[in-house]
């Protein structure tokens, strides 16, 4: 019974994982946990492994230790394709989009996310959220602006209607007033669709807007939890990022 | 007007014959980045097959259909075996697809001696003026173009070739969408042969069945898919109707050696002027700067 309990408030769980480049390992050791609807922030500075880190847990970099789960599955050894269908939108650091395609087709591109769901997905959820994608849908995503092509990203995902959502830096390179933007999108997504957040990010003012607790990276590692009282205190935020 | 029709039928026949040769080529290498230097070889098997067919009471079309399958799935086995393992090496593909090609031809030769008793083309032939042509060749030149058209709608308006082209475009990205890349990987390898081996069944009647058949159109498949460019669909075709005019002007001109000199030797300016090719020059300018909103 309890145990039944521990697998549905638990949606990921990512227990002492180790990972990395050929023999280089940059992840050492990383435990963390998410419940079901939550919006959890990992920070730190550049090059500390919050990329590779993400990379470990959608599975386009093997687990050298450890183990991952998500909905008390394990998925360690599935590869980034299957964790996809499971639920997991990975949205990259850059974005990721195919520059080639157009808007419509890179959207297209989300409907293998949670598919073993087996619900209907139009890509009206995308353009519901960010109306900017359906005036361009033709074009190709490789001449968008970069605001737009932040949208596109995360609208590619939500045609998935993941139950988790990876996000790696989605404020860089955006100016002010569109990472509001961005983060107001991410709050409402969360809160209508109930999807899960993991995000990555330095911008400190997104960090505050969207996460209700995190976790500071350093050297590969987690070197501290952050309580929602932490995260939106901009004092702790500048002490673990800045230099 | 006699003039006028022979040139074009030749300018069809030169286009039909770059066009065939190149597009099983032309697809492993746009889709995947592999050289497949065993090609001349499928399209040997698949004459192979469709002749062994055809002489066995099997009708040509369903003959060339067989050759078609039996060589996607011999490609779709030897990616699997051996292409997987070499992704992103390209010189150890183009040596092992190689390796490939001369096993093929020298046990075809072992297995099936010197030559084979061939298919002979159907549909006989009709005159204009004092010339008289090939129909079969005209059925190649619309095969060819029937061709295109099935490539372009299964790669432009298929869920397969949406994930075929943006596996090509970022594949850890498609596989992190829920692309089982591996299994895109594998299609279209067996894409690209199935193809390899239709054209060297359509050539089956045109031609003597022996096991270097390959040889005697390999050359024009290079030369078209490296003018071409990367992009099969647009870069292959304008590449085979260019090729072609060159190699049709020059060869009724001058005799066949000189419609192959001057093959050469346009492949050889053009890859100097646009070293990626056709297809390069046109993605450059479809990836311009546009600003849709100042309506330029
Ligand atoms: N493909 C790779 N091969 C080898 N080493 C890599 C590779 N990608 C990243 N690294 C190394 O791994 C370390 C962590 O990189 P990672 O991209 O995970 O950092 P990050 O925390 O995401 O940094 P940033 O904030 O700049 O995005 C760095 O030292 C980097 O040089
Ligand atoms: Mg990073």
């Amino acid at each position: 019974m309890a145990i039944a309990d521990a697998a549905t408030v638990t949606m990921l769980d990512v227990s002492g994982i180790t990972a990395g480049y050929g023999r280089t390992m940059i992840v050492r050791d990383v435990s963390l946990a998410m419940r079901r609807g939550e919006i959890v922030a990992i920070v730190g500075r550049n090059g500390v492994g919050k990329t590779t880190l993400m990379q470990a847990i959608i599975g386009l970099l093997p687990l050298a230790k450890g183990n991952i789960a998500l909905d008390g599955k394990a998925i360690s050894t599935a590869p980034a394709n299957e964790r996809a269908r499971l639920g997991i939108g990975y949205v990259p650091q850059g974005r990721g989009v195919f520059p080639g395609l157009t808007v419509e087709e890179n959207l297209e591109m989300g409907e293998l996310i949670n598919v073993r769901a087996g619900v209907t997905r139009p890509l009206d959820i995308a353009f519901q959220y960010f109306p900017r994608l359906a005036e361009r849908r033709s074009q190709r995503a490789g001449t968008l602006s970069g605001g737009e092509q932040a949208m596109l990203a995360i609208g590619r995902v939500l045609v998935g209607q993941p139950s988790l959502m990876l996000l790696d830096e989605p404020s860089e390179g955006l100016q002010p007033n569109l990472v509001q933007q961005i983060g107001d999108d991410i709050l409402r997504i969360n809160a209508e669709l109930g999807t899960t957040v993991l995000f990555v990010e330095q911008n400190i003012e997104l960090v505050m807007h969207l996460a209700q607790r995190g976790y500071v990276m350093d050297k590969g590692a987690v070197s501290a939890e952050l309580g929602g009282a932490a995260v939106t205190s901009q004092e702790t935020l500048i002490r673990y990022l800045s230099v | 007007m006699d003039g006028v029709f022979n040139a074009l039928y030749q300018f069809q026949v030169s286009f039909s014959l770059l066009l065939l040769s190149a597009i099983g080529l032309a697809v492993i290498f746009g889709m995947m980045g592999v050289i497949n230097l065993a090609h001349g070889e499928f399209m040997m098997l698949g004459a192979y097959i469709t002749t062994i067919a055809g002489t066995n009471g099997a009708p040509l079309a369903l003959a060339m259909l067989l050759g078609a399958l039996g060589v996607g799935l011999f490609g779709a086995v030897m990616e699997i075996v051996v292409v997987r393992r070499l992704y992103g090496r390209l010189l150890d593909t183009v040596a092992a697809t190689w390796a490939v090609g001369l096993i093929l031809s020298q046990g075809t030769l072992i297995l099936t001696g010197p030559s084979m008793q061939g298919i002979s083309s159907p549909f006989g032939s009709f005159s204009v003026g004092a010339t008289s042509y090939s129909w079969y060749r005209v059925a190649l030149g619309l095969v060819s173009v029937a061709l295109l058209i099935g490539l372009y709608l299964l790669f432009m308006k298929t869920k397969y070739g949406l994930r075929a082209r943006a596996t090509i475009q970022n594949p850890s990205i498609a596989r992190a969408l829920g692309v089982d890349t591996p299994r895109m990987y594998t299609i279209t390898f067996a894409l690209g042969s199935a193809l390899a081996g239709l054209a060297g069944g359509l050539f089956a009647p045109t031609a003597t069945i022996v096991p270097f058949f390959g040889v005697n159109y390999i050359v024009e498949a290079f030369v078209t898919v490296i003018v071409g460019g990367a992009n099969a669909l647009v870069g292959t075709p304008i590449a085979a109707a260019l090729l072609g005019a060159v190699n049709a002007a020059l060869g009724t001109e001058f005799g066949l050696y000189i419609g192959r000199v001057g093959l050469l030797l346009t492949t050889i300016v053009i890859i100097r002027v646009l070293p990626d090719g056709i297809s390069g020059l046109i993605d450059r300018w479809r990836m311009r700067p546009t600003d849709s909103r100042s309506g330029r």
